[in-house]
């Protein structure tokens, strides 16, 4: 069963991204900052992270580039989640190292695919 | 005079001299006497005069005379006589009348012995003979001198004799007096005129020159009266502006063209004289009251070259004043000179009124306006000037405009905008300070005043903008402000939302697992209005940015076909629900374009779905073409959206493109959407330099069409694409992408468009087999796992096939690190010579943190193994060096490095081998290996290398972007470079 990493300071959102993952089969942990986001990631077992972008403590973006400073965390996917859809967001989720961006709220469907993809599965049924 | 006076001598030769006559002596005293009396007679009636009074002399003796002149109708009037009771001064006698006619016809001295005997005597005078004697000057006669005499046969030769010779010397000496006449009026004239011209071009205000233009006319005319009218073209009609010495002032009066007489003369520019104005048929009726001070008339246009300016009329109250040849030759002198002094006087009252009109204005105007020398002192202001800078007159005269308004900090500006003004405008804002030492905004303004086209002088104005510059301030961090609020506001919309759609989503699921439908579809009416709600959000936001100017185009090249395509899939939902039917066609010859594909994709689904929103179980067509651009000198592509729905009327039509106005109001109820799609759609297609139109029938349907530049960047430029990149043929190829995965194939064909590739899509090996037969692509990328058929074994059937064997394939597999396996394990390749950046930037994902690691090199070529390591070395890298394979084997074992770095061709143990021993057991190492390839690689070697595999690249430690990049390129060269192609072609 893979391991999701959720890292959202909205509880609600948590709450609901969590039990729908666990739904499609995923185990998930969860943090409500960046800097738990990293320190969860640090002690490794996630085979995919979720980040939120507008985060306490430290941002998504801040998260990310730290996490991608790990090196046994170098090749694990993070796909960042915004609630922001400006043209950008996507450029600025990449260059911090997330392989894949995609806009809250969040359509499960399309989520799970590109989770699937980057975890090289076939699409959860 | 000898002939003339032979007949008459001869028929009284038979008389004797009379007697009462003084003595010879006396008589030639006499008529010398009379000869000087007359050579200084000063005019015509003096010389009459003293011809009847020297001839009546004691010693000449003669008892009745008379002097008649010819006027110019022929008449003879009398000028003098002596001895004739009851004669008026200047008694007329008509031509034919009377016994002198004789000698006015003929020219000769006619003796009439018995006045009695003679039918044609007048027989007022009583008279016994007379003798009549022509008077003559330059052979022609001027009039007659008529001597008689009480008794018959009075006179005889010696009379004859003396009376001719008196006739002679008269005659001369009136000729004389009138030659002094003419030429002494003539200088009159002269003199008169040159008075008229100095008084008329000194008097330039309209009204007192007409009437000294008058004036002047009637006194050099010796008339009693005159009228002065001024022709008006807009109403092709005279008014009269100036009138004196007739019955009333005519002042006003207007007259039609052909009306009265100024109307002739001003229809035929001729003059005309009336004599007897009373009895005149053409006179007009608004001058039926001035009999009494009209009698002779006479008028001349008043002409500049052959436009009519005015006329001009003098009239006399003495009905027997004939306005004669002189007159008029007076009046034609005078005409042009005062139509002349009329006209100046007229551009010079337009002119007046012009300087007075905008004297008004700057003094009126709010903006303070200052004119300036060309050295900048100040020549004269207004009083916006004085309310705004707070000096006066007398403090501001004279000194110079920049010092004065200006303190340290602006001077050098403002000199720099004086000083452009001397020639030419100089426009800008600026702080200037007012007398009381208070600063304010200024809009600016310099301009050069031209005399005649030399610069003279500057004008500036200056326009109070404190307020506006404070307003405008306000405005703009009101307008960020609103900009933030958008920003945020949408961030905190979609927050809560996304927790409404999410667990309605959820709810949803789990009471369709508990078989709760009621719930089911309840809880969907939650999930559809949030989807709903945020679809307006996202159109509310858009919109604002766009008109708040912060929407900005972000454009790349992409494939239309992939995007259409695209477009297509994410539609097909829509489409079916209502039943309808999706027809797309695409041009053969689209390429790539250059634009925003974002906005495009929005621009596209927003059509076709309202297409299918008012579309029911009929057929929607998407056309893609291309066509010529009107705008700029390249092609511009065209998205045509055609449905058989409502259709819409032409008022409909009209508002369609405004915010919040769907066709009806009721349409968003009963189709529902935003209202906002097309208002975005349209600012969409015009930042993108097209436009949107439609063309719609109610109740049969509408089409859509997008136009936009295939080349938004170009277009904005006013440019064309180089011919090279304006075909479709000159994609940088086709590429079939084959992978099981949509949102892999979704993502490979947005970044492959981007690059400028045509992108074929395949969800199997099968399908893709078929497609690539159908259209042989330039290159495959092939996904490894894949259900049914996978990626080897479509690449088994690729190289089986003669036409397809060619084709580079790509494998592209996505794995992590510990799923290696597939290949020998190549990670990357390089290809020599050896690019230092690309290196770098391959090399750079390698690194742990700040620290670089360890790599191994393995390389034979000395040169080639110096560059890498300096090349590394400076990036932080320690590096060892082997020669060949079996020493990098042998370095590996003594410490395994974090990157090995891998030449080919090497003597002793090439790459390959090397490769086969690094990944076989014992060693099993997963290190990551980088080929180093020359460009020479043969069929075999890439057989060898990878299994007819011409690149297997795993993804490691990149983002998927950088990945994606690798593939870019690596199509790109092969594709670019046929030469290269062709030697790595399995």
């Amino acid at each position: 069963m893979p391991r999701v990493l959720l890292v959202e300071d909205n509880e609600m959102n948590r709450d609901m991204l969590s039990r729908r993952l666990m739904k499609a089969g995923y185990e998930v942990a969860m943090a409500v900052d960046g800097a738990q986001g990293v320190e969860m990631a640090r002690q490794g077992g996630y085979d995919i992270i979720l980040m939120d972008m507008s985060l306490p403590v430290i941002d998504g973006w801040e998260a990310t580039r730290q996490i991608r400073a790990i090196e046994a965390l170098r090749a694990t996917p993070i796909i960042a989640l915004t609630a922001h859809a400006m043209a950008g967001d996507r450029e600025r989720a990449m260059d911090a190292g997330c392989h894949d961006y995609d806009t809250k709220p969040v359509e499960m469907a399309r989520l799970l695919g590109k989770m699937s993809a980057l975890l090289g599965q076939a699409p959860s049924p | 005079m000898a002939g003339r006076s032979k007949r008459a001598a001869e028929s009284a030769r038979t008389r004797a001299p009379r007697g009462r006559r003084g003595t010879l002596a006396q008589r030639q005293s006499a008529l010398l006497r009379l000869s000087a009396e007359v050579a200084a007679a000063h005019d015509e009636a003096e010389v009459c005069e003293r011809v009847v009074a020297g001839l009546h002399d004691d010693a000449l003796g003669y008892d009745f005379l008379g002097m008649f002149l010819l006027d110019a109708g022929g008449d003879r009037v009398l000028k003098a006589s002596v001895g004739w009771p009851d004669v008026p001064a200047n008694w007329r006698v008509r031509p034919g009348q009377g016994l002198s006619d004789r000698a006015i016809r003929d020219g000769q001295l006619h003796y009439t012995p018995r006045v009695a005997a003679e039918r044609a005597y007048l027989p007022s005078l009583a008279s016994g003979s007379e003798v009549d004697i022509p008077l003559r000057v330059d052979d022609q006669t001027i009039g007659v001198l008529v001597v008689e005499s009480a008794e018959p046969d009075a006179f005889g030769t010696a009379d004859f004799k003396v009376l001719t010779a008196v006739a002679d010397f008269a005659s001369l000496a009136i000729g004389r007096a009138r030659l002094l006449v003419s030429a002494r009026r003539r200088a009159d004239e002269q003199q008169a005129l040159l008075d008229t011209m100095a008084d008329l071009s000194g008097q330039l205000e309209l009204s007192k020159l007409l009437h000294a233009v008058l004036g002047r006319a009637v006194a050099l005319l010796g008339v009693t009266g005159g009228e002065l009218a001024i022709y008006e073209e807009e109403t092709r009609s005279l008014v009269v502006v100036a009138s004196t010495g007739i019955s009333r002032d005519s002042t006003g009066t207007r007259l039609g063209f052909g009306e009265g007489a100024m109307g002739k003369v001003a229809e035929s520019h001729e003059p005309l004289i009336i004599p007897n104005y009373d009895e005149w048929a053409g006179r007009s009726t608004k001058y039926s009251d001035v009999r009494d001070t009209v009698q002779a008339v006479m008028v001349a246009p008043l002409l500049i070259g052959q436009r009519l300016v005015g006329a001009i009329a003098s009239t006399h109250a003495d009905p027997t004043r004939n306005f004669g040849a002189d007159d008029l030759r007076l009046l034609q002198l005078f005409a042009p000179q005062a139509a002349i002094a009329i006209e100046n006087a007229r551009l010079y009252t337009a002119a007046q009124r012009q300087k007075e009109y905008f004297a008004a204005v700057v003094a009126n105007s709010p903006v303070a306006i200052v004119t300036l020398e060309l050295d900048g002192r100040i020549t004269s202001m207004n009083p916006a000037f004085e309310t705004l800078f707070g000096y006066t007159q007398e403090e501001a005269l004279g000194h110079d405009l920049d010092a004065l308004i200006n303190d340290e900090r602006t001077l050098s500006e403002a000199y720099a905008y004086t000083t452009q003004a001397t020639h030419t405008t100089a426009k800008g804002i600026g702080r200037r300070r007012r007398k009381d030492g208070s600063l304010l905004d200024v809009e600016l303004a310099g301009v050069p005043v031209t005399v005649e086209g030399r610069n003279v002088g500057i004008m500036a104005l200056y326009h109070d903008v404190t307020d506006l510059l404070k307003a405008k301030s306000e405005a703009e961090s009101a307008n960020q402000a609103k900009s933030r609020f958008l920003a945020n506001m949408s961030h905190e919309l979609r927050t809560p939302l996304n927790a409404i759609i999410g667990y309605s989503e959820m709810l949803k699921e789990d009471a369709e697992d508990r078989g709760n439908g009621e719930y089911a579809s309840d809880l969907e009416k939650i999930r559809s209005s949030g989807k709903h709600l945020l679809a307006l959000i996202n159109d509310v936001l858009d919109l604002s940015k766009v008109e708040a100017g912060k929407m900005e185009l972000y454009l790349e090249t992409f494939d239309v076909r992939s995007l259409v395509e695209e477009v297509k899939t994410t539609v097909r939902p829509l489409i079916v629900q209502k039943a309808n039917t999706l027809e797309v066609t695409v041009a053969p010859e689209l390429g790539p374009i250059r634009a925003d594909l974002t906005k495009v994709r929005q621009m596209l689904l927003n059509l076709l779905s309202n297409a299918s929103k008012f579309t029911e179980k009929g057929a929607i067509e998407l056309r893609v073409s291309r066509a010529p651009a009107t705008t700029w000198p390249g092609h511009d592509v065209l998205f045509s959206v055609h449905d058989h729905g409502i259709g819409m009327t032409p008022e409909q039509q009209g508002r369609l493109f405004e915010a919040f106005s769907q066709a009806e109001a009721s349409t968003t109820r009963r189709f529902g959407g935003t209202g906002l799609g097309l208002a975005i759609t349209r600012h969409f297609t015009e930042m993108m330099g097209g436009r949107i139109e439609v063309e719609s029938t109610p109740g049969v349907g509408s089409t859509f069409t997008i136009r936009i530049p295939e080349d938004v960047e170009a277009a904005a430029a006013g440019t064309a694409l180089p011919a090279a990149t304006s075909s479709g043929a000159a994609s940088a190829g086709r590429i079939l992408v084959i992978d099981d995965e949509s949102s892999v194939r979704t993502l490979m064909r947005r970044f492959l468009a981007r690059e400028g590739f045509t992108v074929d899509e395949a969800a199997s090996g099968a399908a893709g087999l078929a497609l690539a037969r159908e259209t042989p692509p330039d290159a495959i990328t092939l996904d490894v796992m894949m259900p049914g058929m996978d990626g080897w074994e479509v690449l088994a059937a690729l190289k089986d096939d003669p036409a397809l064997a060619g084709i580079p394939v790509i494998m592209l597999t996505i794995v992590d690190d510990k799923k290696l396996g597939y290949a020998l394990g190549a990670t990357e390749y390089l290809t020599k010579p050896i690019d230092r950046e690309h290196l770098r930037r391959v090399l750079a994902p390698y690194r742990v943190g700040e620290a670089a690691g360890r790599v191994l090199v393995v390389e034979d070529d000395p040169p080639t193994a110096e560059l890498v390591r300096r090349t590394l070395e400076t990036e932080g890298w320690t590096v060892e060096l082997a020669r060949n394979g079996r020493e990098g084997l042998a370095r590996f074992d003594a410490a395994a490095p974090s990157l090995i770095l891998l030449d080919l061709m090497m003597p002793e143990m090439n790459g390959f081998d090397f490769l086969e021993a690094l990944r076989a057991p014992p060693r099993a190492s997963d290190a990551p290996v980088i080929v180093v390839t020359a460009k020479d690689l043969t069929a075999e070697d890439h057989r060898r290398l990878n299994h007819h595999v011409s690149a297997v690249l795993q993804k490691g430690g990149y983002s998927r972007d950088e990945l994606l990049s690798e593939i870019a390129s690596r199509l790109g060269n092969r594709i670019r470079r046929p030469h290269t192609l062709a030697t790595e072609r399995a």
